[in-house]
């Protein structure tokens, strides 16, 4: 049976976001493209619960769905709220893995204002640091 | 940045899950006809796909950050100027020309 989404309530939880190795860049870091949903998504950023270690979760990324990875890094709840972006727990959604959690920018149709957040994101990340990098 | 447009070339669909496109071959080309350019009037440029199929660029400029957002399938270009400090910020959707890119580029 599907399952709603569950609003995610603690604002300090560091969501667990995998960047691919070429959105990492040599002077910023991070690209913005790392955390700017696609319209195929449904304008959610897919993410892990902050339970999962940022070793896990790459290893999830790169050995289960057999993905590219550059590492980890993390966005908490709060970063995400004060842009207006609710972060759910969607894992009992169909077709969701465990521990999965979405950044939902559906509440910002213009094309503008998912960038500008997206910077917003790609900077709270950035200063938090890379959690898990492979090499 | 030839070497980054070499490995963006590279990604095939799929490459970001199973929706994600790979950036169309004229959208590398055309930045690949930009690097002179690009390297002269800015010392250093990201680039990075996005699952849609675009090509991101950006640069910042003092305290302004400017991204052009090359979309797939003729989508055009989306050009973005960022003044954080100011919070002005400006974004205009244009047909992809290389020479409106290039005037861009040049003018920020």
């Amino acid at each position: 049976m599907k399952e709603r989404p569950v609003l995610i309530q603690d604002g300090d939880e560091v969501l667990r976001r995998q960047v691919h190795p070429t959105q990492l860049d040599e002077v910023y870091t991070l690209t913005k493209a790392a955390f700017l949903p696609t319209p195929n998504d449904q304008d959610m950023l897919s993410t892990l619960r902050g339970r999962v270690s940022p070793d896990e979760a790459y290893r999830r990324h790169t050995e289960e769905r057999h993905l590219q990875s550059a590492g980890t890094w993390g966005v908490s709840v709060d970063e995400a709220e004060s842009e207006e972006v609710p972060a759910w727990d969607d894992e009992h959604v169909d077709g969701a893995p465990p521990d999965h959690a979405s950044l939902d920018f559906s509440g910002h149709p213009a094309k503008n204002k998912k960038k500008r957040i997206a910077k917003v994101l790609r900077d709270a990340a950035v200063h938090r640091g890379c959690l898990y990098s492979s090499e | 940045m030839s070497r980054k447009l070499e490995e963006i070339a590279a990604l095939r669909a799929g490459w970001w899950g199973s929706e994600s496109q790979p950036v169309p071959p004229d959208l590398i080309k055309m930045v690949e006809a930009l690097i002179p350019t690009l390297a002269r009037h800015h010392a250093h440029i990201a680039i990075a796909p996005h699952a849609s199929g675009a090509l991101l660029l950006e640069w910042t400029s003092g305290q302004i950050e400017y991204t052009v957002e090359l979309l797939p399938r003729h989508g055009g270009m989306v050009l973005i100027v960022d003044d954080s400090e100011r919070d002005d910020y400006f974004e205009d959707l244009v047909r992809t020309d290389i020479e409106e890119l290039r005037t861009f580029v040049q003018e920020s």
